[in-house]
């Protein structure tokens, strides 16, 4: 009986990784070809609109196809590409700002997506302001490295397959097959669920946060507030990092350490 | 300051206590100080009688800046009568000189209006003081007031001070007209000004004017807190925790300076638009050289002025060349007294002939705003030596700009977006944030769980294997029940004899005894000790009775019947013996 409850275990876990993986950048060939097959039967209108969006794009109408892109876009079920054709849209359309923020959230996204990155980097090539974009160090670059290459969905999977690769090296071990070689595989399980896990809980309690500027400038004060004194001016597309938000304005802070306050009404909010 | 805000306030309240027990109502306006320059600030004190919430009516102040300081209100009680007071303070910042005259403050109380009496203040200015008096000013000026556009104007300001001062702040100026650059760091030096030490803090700009006609530098203010010594005599014992200092607000100011900026006079060919001292030199890294070498011509153009603006010069005719371009190097420095920079142009030149080939002068045109006009540096000409080639004719490329090899480098000539994606899947239906955030919890949650299941159903096994009466009474239900499916295969004696056996091996396996062996009466014995019912124990005793009587004569009832009252039997015994403490 026992056996059975583990069998039923493995598969729901494994159908939760391929619904994750699916949300994700890279998804099975099955669930693939699943997704594609209910989409011909009964979600007609996503495929409909994503087409009409394309078309309205090649044909120069950019800000229809803004407005289809960003429709698709409903809040929660965003896909890295729609997020990819946006930031095309916005950027033919001359809005640098939005189409920065918009390959922002679609690296977020698919973050080894080698397309985004190259549009990105040449949306950074127009933008004025001669700021880096805020980047992890290099030592937490490297020694953390999956939390920064790898998406939310991605680290979801991760941390589910460790889950049970772990407890059921665990289960393993309760049926007296204990051996070094698994007591050693529920110590490497353990660390990589801790470190995927732990990686998850801390883009879900504090994600990083910067904002990108959408006007061709803007002023940037030393505090929250219009009466408050101009510190420097920014300009669009420079992506910089919140550091705090209070009603209305966000507190922001240069890589060289140059802080002041944004109003939130001329940035775009990007978590990542 | 404080010190005298408080004496002051205390005077007030005396003068009001006094105004209380004759009137008990009223209004008075008090200052710290009736004459004061235009760095001070006064204390304006307003005190309203008889009532504490009183908001008296200001008189017009055209001639300060009003800054509200807070509120004090007061409840005392002098030979049985009780008095209320509230004193508003306001800090006044004089904004011209002159002796002006405070109006009257206004107040109504039940009805009827007061008002303070007005009194004078006389505003002096502070430079009006002799200089070695004046312990900090400001000052700021500018290198001329009649600049050319775009000639470099600098702008000096200074702060004098020979006190403490605390909390310096430089108030905001804003320089429209002109294209700014800062000059180096802060210098603080030290000066003799009439014959007294001062510290010196001083910030020098380079303007630069970009349009003509009027142009105004507007005044420069400077807060700042200076540090007091308290003299001996007005010292409180406080003072020796507190310290001995007291703390004056001052707010200095510098005046607005205009300048007459001039236009530049109709400008020649090949004005770019430098306007100061510049110079250009043209330098070449060989002189003598073959065929398809390459030399590298550099021309720099250095000088002070308007150094951001340095432009690449028109290079002559070089026909005779092939020339390949090279990134331009320059710099501006910012840390002498003026703006100045240079920046070198490089060109590499392969000469495609034998023979003297001349690079005729350079010229760069510029304004000189010292002299009024414009000036024309030229490079001196240069002569190559050119011999033929030595080795094949063909011309090879500069070594900075392809490899030997003779591969070029792919040079990217045009760059724009990758396109669209078009993947379908970018539309397939996915998991909502909640369902995604579900699916990870109960993923999470499933295999521990079930770990735990697990661990919980070994550990039972376990006890199981090493506790036989455990797994007698566990199994007590499961083995009575193929005993009684056994039993409608049989009929008359062998019926009895095998209900009786399954009913007394069910109670002997759950009460832990050698059920087979028991008579009724010690069946019924057992079963009251392990607390089971009188009427349940009774019709067990009954039917153990019935059916030993039936192995001797006949079975009264059939053998389903008989199944079927065991069966009911056997599961209320179960449940009993579950919950009575088997």
């Amino acid at each position: 009986m026992s056996r059975r409850v583990l069998l039923v275990v493995a598969l729901a876990a494994l159908v939760g990784a391929a619904a994750l993986a699916q949300e994700g950048g890279a998804p099975a060939p099955q669930a693939g070809a699943a997704a594609a097959g209910s989409v011909g039967s009964g979600l007609g209108d996503g495929v409909e609109a994503f087409v009409t969006a394309n078309a309205a794009y090649e044909a120069g109408e950019h800000e229809r196809a803004i407005a289809l892109y960003t429709a698709l876009l409903e809040p929660g079920a965003g896909d890295g590409r729609l997020y990819y054709n946006l930031g095309n849209a916005y950027l033919r359309g001359g809005e640098l700002g939005r189409a920065i923020a918009a390959y922002r959230r679609a690296l977020a996204l698919r973050p080894r997506d080698h397309d985004v990155e190259a549009n990105l980097a040449f949306a950074r090539k127009t933008a004025k302001d001669a700021i880096e974009p805020p980047r992890p160090s290099a030592v937490l670059a490297t020694l953390v490295f999956w939390h920064y290459r790898l998406s939310r969905a991605e680290l979801g999977v991760a941390t589910l397959v460790f889950n049970l690769l772990l407890w059921s090296a665990l289960a393993v071990r309760l049926f007296r097959l204990d051996s070094e070689l698994l007591r050693w595989a529920v110590i490497v399980f353990l660390v990589l669920l801790l470190a995927s896990g732990g990686s998850l809980l801390v883009r879900a309690v504090s994600p990083e946060r910067i904002a990108v500027v959408v006007p061709s400038e803007v002023e940037v004060r030393t505090g929250p507030g219009a009466d408050a004194l101009v510190r420097f001016k920014l300009h669009a597309g420079s992506e910089v990092a919140v550091r705090e938000q209070r009603e209305g304005w966000a507190r922001i802070e240069l890589p060289d350490g140059k802080q002041g306050w944004l109003e939130l009404e001329h940035v775009e909010l990007v978590e990542l | 300051m404080r010190y005298r805000h408080a004496s002051s306030a205390l005077a007030a309240v005396v003068l009001a206590l006094v105004a209380g027990v004759a009137y008990g109502q009223g209004i008075t306006a008090t200052v710290n100080r009736t004459e004061a320059t235009l760095e001070d600030q006064i204390l304006l004190t307003i005190t309203v009688e008889g009532s504490q919430q009183a908001q008296p009516r200001l008189p017009e102040l055209p001639d300060f800046e009003v800054h509200p300081a807070g509120q004090s209100s007061q409840l005392s009680i002098v030979n049985g009568r009780a008095t209320s007071s509230i004193a508003h303070s306001y800090v006044l910042i004089p904004r011209r000189t002159g002796t002006f005259t405070v109006g009257s403050a206004t107040v109504e109380l039940e009805g009827v209006a007061y008002s303070s009496r007005p009194f004078q203040l006389r505003i002096v200015d502070a430079a009006a003081e002799p200089a070695q008096e004046r312990e900090l000013y400001i000052t700021h000026k500018v290198s001329t007031t009649r600049p050319y556009v775009g000639q470099q104007v600098i702008y000096t300001w200074a702060f004098y001070r020979r006190v403490r001062v605390a909390d310096a702040r430089l108030g905001p100026q804003t320089l429209d007209g002109f294209l700014v650059e800062d000059l180096g760091e802060v210098s603080e030096y030290q000066t003799v000004v009439g014959g007294q030490q001062y510290l010196v803090s001083e910030i020098k700009r380079a303007l630069f004017p970009q349009e003509q006609g009027k142009l105004t530098i507007p005044p420069s203010s400077l807060s700042c807190q200076v540090l007091v010594q308290r003299s001996p005599r007005n010292r409180s014992i406080f003072d020796d925790f507190f310290g001995a200092t007291t703390t004056q607000n001052k707010i200095l100011r510098a005046e607005a300076i205009e300048l007459e900026v001039q236009p530049l006079p109709p400008p020649p060919l090949g004005f770019t638009g430098l306007v100061g001292r510049f110079d250009v030199a043209g330098q070449i890294s060989k002189q003598a050289l073959q065929v398809g070498e390459s030399a590298t011509l550099t021309v720099t153009v250095s000088g002070s002025g308007n150094a951001q603006m340095i432009s690449e010069p028109a290079l002559p005719d070089l026909t005779r060349f092939k020339v390949y371009d090279d990134k331009p190097s320059g710099s501006v420095d910012r840390s002498g007294a003026t703006l100045s920079g240079s920046k070198a142009f490089r060109k590499a030149l392969v000469p495609l002939e034998p023979g003297e080939l001349a690079i005729p002068s350079i010229s760069l045109t510029y304004f000189d705003p010292g002299e009024g006009a414009y000036r024309t540096a030229r490079t001196s000409p240069i002569v190559l030596h050119v011999s033929p080639a030595v080795g094949a004719e063909d011309l090879h490329l500069t070594e900075s700009i392809a490899p030997s090899t003779g591969k070029v480098a792919v040079r990217i000539l045009a760059d724009d977006i990758l396109p669209i994606s078009k993947d379908l899947e970018a539309v397939a239906p996915g998991l909502g944030r909640g369902a995604r955030e579900g699916f990870l919890v109960v993923g999470l949650l499933l295999p521990a769980l079930a770990y735990v299941g697990l661990l919980v159903g070994q550990r039972r096994s376990r006890r199981f294997r090493s506790d036989k009466a455990l797994r007698r009474r566990h199994r007590a239900r499961r083995t009575a029940r193929k005993s009684l499916a056994r039993l409608a295969a049989l009929d008359g004696l062998e019926a009895a004899r095998q209900a009786s056996s399954c009913l007394r091996t069910f109670i002997g396996d759950k009460l832990g005894l050698e059920g087979s062996a028991l008579t009724p009466d010690e069946v019924h014995q057992h079963l009251v000790e392990a607390g089971v019912s009188e009427e349940l124990v009774e019709r067990v005793h009954r039917l153990l009775g019935e059916l030993e009587a039936a192995q001797y004569g006949a079975l009264r009832a059939p053998a389903g019947e008989l199944k079927g009252q065991l069966e009911e039997l056997l599961a209320a015994l179960d449940r009993q013996l579950a919950g009575g403490g088997s």
